[in-house]
């Protein structure tokens, strides 16, 4: 699977390069992982379904910068989830913790991309 | 590149650290943009004193909506250019949010990069066109300063000094009226270019140079197939004057029908194009001027009483130049000042004779009429002195300047003698034949006039 296969050619393409900036980059992506994973537990648990949504949203766009195609759909069906009336609440957690758990999974690749600048 | 005071503020606004990082670098590629980053829409709001000429605004923000935040910043500064970026393709938002002033919707996607740089290369040369255009009005309005453009110390023009500078410090609607060649444009470009809204246009369209039926088109403009010939959509003179001042020249020329609409538009403070199905909100300030007596016009059945009101507001009447005296010397001077140093002429002064003979003429044309007159003169003049023969009076209204100017009979007797000597080569037999009158009259006005000259 890809989703753990991160590479930097998006972001290469987006910023050229220019390794002083991927490596920044790299480290902004392994600080606010952890942060946005954690975020997005405590919406679910609270059932803040608005929450979810936001992180979601907000976390599809950076993790395509990594390549990280899979994910950036995952976020996605995530978002889809949220928004459907009513949600359903058991796809969703579903989704959700597995999305999570991916996401957590894929930080030491990132971060092993720095070697790779 | 430009120097630490000509950068260009640009804010960045977008909650995700990592594209917030990844934009500031795209924007960052222009050495001539100085970035600044927020993570919230209010934190953006809170540095709208930058006056930033471009915004990446993340559609999805914490606090506030995409949508409330644009309008914001469109409401503090209409110029100010919006690019949203959103995670998101929707074309329904993407459309709405254009129409709200939005420069640019750019989806966060493979393609971010390029249109993102597309979408700034459009904006530096429309920010640089407005420079070239800031940089013109402030030059224009340098043009207009009321002290230096208004020419004159007579009794009635202090009246319309005292008047301009009421009219300046408000948004009051301002008529001007006065013959024709007074210089009410001047004075309504003088009261915008000393207003607060001298950094926006100055729009001025005078109704009796365009046919009715295109002047309703002209004012609130059209949309794509409004009519026979409406190709495109066109904005019309109100929306092109918002935040500026709108001139409305010769208004008593509007033809009846098309002065209810008026009427409308000035009440709603908003206008509808030809074929436009939306009211578009305008916020212009209205001069209007004519040498028509308004109030005439209104008891003559030909001017809406009700229009007339609502456009009276600050009456400001010129006065036509034979009653300002010495005021004619001034700008004679100024005017032919300004003619020498635009033709690289040398120093040339008013003779005494010249300067009596441009008092005693009624301008008919008015201030434009003298400002062609001591530029004729200039021209015809043989050494550096402009006599009385240099001057010439050409107005096609001689007849009706004649009378204009109120005087004794005595006083028209003698300059009716005069022409006619003139115009028969100093032959008193003939001119005395012509005019029905003894000789002995004419010999006695010859004489008194030497006596006056030679006391």
């Amino acid at each position: 699977m890809n989703h753990r296969n991160p590479h930097l050619d998006q972001l290469k393409a987006m910023m050229g390069n220019d390794p002083d900036a991927l490596l920044d980059m790299i480290s902004t992506f392994v600080a606010q992982v952890p942060d946005d994973v954690a975020t997005l537990r405590s919406a679910l648990a609270a059932r803040d379904w608005d929450g979810v949504c936001r992180k979601a949203h907000q976390m599809k766009s950076y993790l395509l910068l990594f390549g990280l195609d899979g994910l950036q759909h995952q976020a996605q069906a995530i978002e889809r989830a949220c928004k459907a009336d009513p949600p359903d609440i058991d796809t969703l957690q579903a989704i959700s913790m597995a999305f999570l758990d991916e996401v957590e999974a894929v930080i030491p690749s990132v971060e092993q991309l720095s070697h790779t600048v | 590149m430009k120097s630490k005071d000509q950068l260009i503020d640009v804010f960045v606004v977008e909650d995700d650290p990592v594209y917030s990082k990844m934009v500031r670098y795209i924007m960052e590629l222009n050495p001539d943009y100085r970035v600044h980053s927020f993570t919230s829409g209010r934190e953006c709001l809170q540095h709208l004193h930058l006056n930033p000429a471009i915004i990446s605004l993340d559609y999805s923000l914490p606090d506030l909506t995409g949508e409330e935040v644009l309008q914001k910043i469109k409401a503090h500064n209409s110029d100010t250019a919006v690019i949203i970026l959103s995670g998101q393709q929707d074309i329904s938002t993407a459309v709405k949010l254009l129409k709200q002033g939005a420069y640019d919707y750019i989806t966060k996607d493979n393609e971010t990069r390029e249109r993102l740089l597309n979408t700034l290369s459009h904006l530096r040369r429309n920010i640089r066109l407005m420079e070239e255009v800031q940089y013109l009005r402030e030059e224009l309005g340098q043009q207009y300063q009321l002290d230096e453009n208004i020419i004159g110390i007579s009794k009635p023009m202090k009246r319309v000094y005292a008047l301009m500078q009421k009219a300046v410090k408000t948004n009051i609607t301002v008529s001007i009226t006065g013959e024709t060649g007074t210089g009410k444009e001047v004075v309504a470009k003088s009261i915008h270019y000393n207003s607060d809204r001298r950094k926006k246009p100055f729009v001025a369209v005078n109704m009796s140079a365009i046919p009715s039926e295109l002047l309703e088109s002209e004012l609130f403009g059209y949309e794509k197939g409004a009519f026979t010939g409406a190709a495109g959509r066109k904005a019309g003179q109100f929306e092109l004057a918002d935040q500026g001042t709108l001139f409305l020249d010769e208004i008593a020329e509007m033809d009846i029908s098309l002065q209810a609409k008026l009427l409308r538009v000035l009440q709603e403070r908003e206008v509808m194009r030809l074929g436009g199905g939306a009211p578009i909100k305008f916020d212009a300030r209205i001069i209007v001027a004519t040498h028509k007596n308004l109030a005439e016009e209104v008891a003559a059945g030909r001017f809406r009483e009700d229009l007339y009101y609502r456009l009276l507001g600050l009456p400001i009447e010129l006065p036509p130049l034979r009653e300002r005296g010495n005021d004619i010397l001034l700008l004679a001077r100024h005017f032919l000042n300004e003619f020498l140093e635009q033709n690289r002429l040398g120093h040339r002064d008013l003779s005494k004779d010249a300067k009596e003979k441009l008092l005693h003429y009624s301008y008919p044309g008015n201030v434009r009429e003298l400002k062609a007159v001591i530029e004729l003169a200039a021209v015809m003049a043989v050494g550096d002195q402009i006599e009385a023969d240099d001057i010439e009076f050409n107005s096609i209204k001689k007849q009706d300047a004649f009378l204009l100017e109120e005087t004794t009979l005595k006083e028209y007797t003698r300059r009716i003698i005069f022409h006619f000597l003139k115009k028969y080569d100093n032959n008193v037999l003939l001119t005395a034949k012509k005019l029905d009158i003894g000789k002995s009259t004419i010999y006695r006005l010859l004489k008194e006039e030497e006596q006056t000259k030679h006391p």
